[in-house]
């Protein structure tokens, strides 16, 4: 159908309309509390505790180097061999590709060709890959949940195909919910095309109602805080 | 199982007769109310929430077309492709002749309450186009040929023996792999990721559209949804017309109520929001994504149901809460309302979409005890809307007899108090005569279907009206 015959369609049915409570202004933003600000200590330590409950593990290093060795001992304690991993300039931990590279973990590049015989290949050879890691723009205290924008450098899959996903979080960029993210953050769906907020492993409970991990997504979680 | 041709009233026997089905009814309704309000509780006000969230819907449903040329305008802006289906055939004709175009073989698809309201799976096998259900319940009643019984658990109805049968006969699955829960959902991960590598379409539905960024929000536990939407070369979204929210922080607001609602979860584990397809320019080549994005914006009766006083039911989100606190649904489950859109919200959305003609038992499936309308997130008034669709129904000459007769014998008897009393003595001496402490688990003749399933309340042995005369006498 035509646009505007579709859209016709729907102002000549929006005159008989019963719809309550309808203001043909905008409502604004909302008014009432939202989850309070916090010190960064306490934000931390409230998406420590949230993150953990729903299974995920979360790291707090005391510098640089510390946050280095946690991501190398992850990898070596599930016998990484490579790793999915977005570019350096967008991981937030300056010397970690040397390292991995020093440690013997080969580093894959997420690039898929956008079509042609080469990219079902390529997705299979990512697809052994046993952990991805990932920087993110922001950490949300009231429900654990991570922010990352996929796009240049930061692909979709280094948080989706492998079985374990290392995020590396700047400790000051936790929000006390999702709403004061995205108020912090306007440019956050214009900045790449993809957004997407992750709260710890991937679950099911549809068989029996058994909860799961893993079906999907990264069954493991680690966020590692970047002081 | 029940078959098409199966009446309501037969389904709802099946239903009240399989234990399994009841036992899971049980935990499940109970499991997600319960997690609902303490999600909810974890919110500084959920009240608030809630009254603006239903400000917005009902805004954004009194300006639906600005909201949709805006939404569409943005979408095409970021190189996405916007098509507009009336009706059910036109967008699986769209998908169809899509997949004819670009050579698609399989396709993988994301759980989505719209797919199966225009069916559009059976349309695709019917052209040989492969279609995968990758929700890990969508994907176990795909392989029982059965219809999801609950938005969001679509196999609740299943044992995990039921699930390891299945697998051992469709996915030959070891002894192994059917050890336990954690090692058969291992096996329907490797097996659905390889679909995953080699689809050439993803196909999913909408949780919510952004109309001021044109932006997609898909709302997934598992992760299939990312994958559907990321893996193969070309996406396309199946979004009835009503699924918009203004602006981001709108959607905000919605993301705070949507899971909890549902699951109990504060927030599901993936929320995905995607704004165009893979940007592929030179200067700024993302490395990975479909590199096309089709929008099918469906009406599909939805305009009809604007034009009427059932508008309402267009704010709602498709939580599922209204369905875990109807004790009705909690007794019969999805399958016994045979349409996609079971529960309070189904009874509504149903005759709205397809006519009262063929659906009029739905909107007497309820007790009318505004259960439904205390937990939906938007505060969708059910029933004042279930009311108005028996009503329709009536009219129609669709109302069942027993209930002309009932009703005219009421009629009889309520404008003739001397008739009413002595209809009252005598009932409330006879039903005094069978009941056990007040109750009565079995009522003569037909009125025994009544209590089949649940005990009837004798009448007080004093009415009203002799207590009142004799307290006012005393």
């Amino acid at each position: 159908m035509e646009r505007e015959q579709f859209l016709n369609k729907i102002r000549t049915n929006l005159g008989p309309a019963l719809l309550p409570e309808a203001n043909p202004e905008h409502p604004g933003p909302f008014q009432g509390p939202l989850p309070a600000d916090a010190s960064n200590h306490d934000l931390v330590q409230k998406f420590k505790q949230e993150l953990e409950a729903l299974s995920g593990h979360v790291h707090l290093p005391g510098n640089h180097a510390e946050a280095v060795r946690m991501v190398l001992e992850i990898s070596r304690s599930h016998g990484a061999q490579r790793i999915l991993a977005w570019d350096e300039a967008y991981l937030g931990l300056p010397g970690i590709a040397t390292a991995l590279d020093e440690a013997g973990v080969a580093i894959e590049g997420g690039h898929i060709p956008a079509s042609g015989e080469s990219r079902p290949a390529r997705l299979g050879q990512l697809d052994g890959v046993l952990i991805g890691l990932t920087g993110a723009v922001g950490g949300l205290a009231n429900t654990g949940a991570l922010a990352l924008i996929n796009g240049v450098g930061r692909g979709r899959l280094a948080s989706l195909l492998p079985p374990v996903q290392i995020a590396l979080l700047p400790v000051q960029k936790l929000y006390p919910s999702l709403p004061a993210f995205l108020a912090a953050n306007p440019e956050a769906t214009e900045a790449a095309s993809n957004l997407v907020f992750i709260t710890g492993p991937s679950r099911t409970g549809d068989i029996e109602m058994t909860l799961t991990m893993g079906v999907h997504g990264p069954g493991e979680v680690y966020v590692i805080m970047i002081p | 199982m029940s078959g098409p041709n199966v009446t309501f009233y037969e389904r709802v026997e099946d239903a009240l007769h399989n234990a399994q089905l009841q036992t899971a009814l049980d935990i499940s309704t109970t499991r997600f109310i319960d997690g609902r309000n303490r999600a909810l509780a974890t919110l500084p006000d959920a009240e608030a929430v809630r009254d603006h969230a239903r400000r917005i819907r009902a805004h954004t449903i009194a300006q639906l077309d600005r909201y949709l040329a805006q939404f569409a305008d943005a979408v095409e802006e970021r190189g996405g492709q916007v098509y507009w289906a009336a009706t059910a055939e036109e967008a699986t004709r769209y998908v169809t002749d899509l997949t004819r175009m670009r050579g698609v073989k399989s396709v993988v698809k994301s759980k989505s309450m719209v797919s199966e309201e225009v069916e559009v799976n059976q349309v695709l096998e019917a052209n040989g186009v492969q279609v995968v259900e990758t929700d890990l319940g969508e994907f176990i009643a795909q392989l029982a040929q059965e219809k999801p019984s609950h938005i969001i658990a679509p196999v609740i109805h299943k044992t995990r023996q039921d699930v390891a049968e299945l697998f051992r006969t469709k996915l030959n699955a070891t002894q192994a792999d059917l050890a336990d829960v954690p090692n058969m959902t291992a096996l329907a991960r490797r097996t659905l990721r390889q679909q995953f590598l080699q689809a050439d379409m993803g196909l999913s539905g909408v949780n919510f559209a952004v109309a001021e960024t044109g932006s997609l929000c898909l709302v997934t536990n598992e992760g299939n949804g990312r994958l559907t939407t990321t893996v193969p070369p070309i996406h396309v979204a199946l979004m009835g017309m009503e699924r918009l929210v203004p602006t981001m922080a709108d959607l905000g607001v919605m993301l705070q109520l949507l899971s909890r609602s549902a699951t109990g979860q504060q927030l599901s584990v993936y929320t995905n929001i995607i704004t165009g397809p893979r940007r592929t320019a030179d200067s700024a080549a993302e490395p990975d994504g479909p590199t096309e994005l089709h929008v099918v914006i469906i009406d599909n009766g939805r305009s009809r149901i604007l034009g009427s006083e059932l508008a309402e039911i267009l704010y709602c989100i498709r939580c599922g809460a209204c369905l875990n606190a109807c004790p009705v649904y909690r007794k019969i489950g999805g399958h016994a309302y045979g349409s996609v859109y079971p529960g309070p919200v189904g009874s509504v959305v149903t005759p709205g979409l397809f006519g009262i003609e063929a659906w009029s038992e739905l909107p007497h499936a309820s007790s009318l005890c505004g259960a439904c309308r205390e937990v939906c997130p938007v505060r969708i008034d059910l029933p004042r809307m279930l009311l108005k669709l028996r009503d329709e129904g009536t009219r129609a000459g669709k109302a069942p007899g027993w209930l002309k007769l009932g009703l005219l014998m009421y009629r009889l008897a309520a404008v003739r108090p001397w008739l009413f009393h002595l209809g009252g003595s005598i009932g409330g001496w006879v039903m005094n005569l069978l009941a056990r402490d007040g109750w009565m688990n079995r009522l003569p003749g037909p009125l025994a279907a009544w209590t089949d399933y649940r005990d009837f309340p004798a009448l007080a042995p004093k009415s009203f009206s002799q207590r009142w005369r004799k307290e006012r006498g005393g």
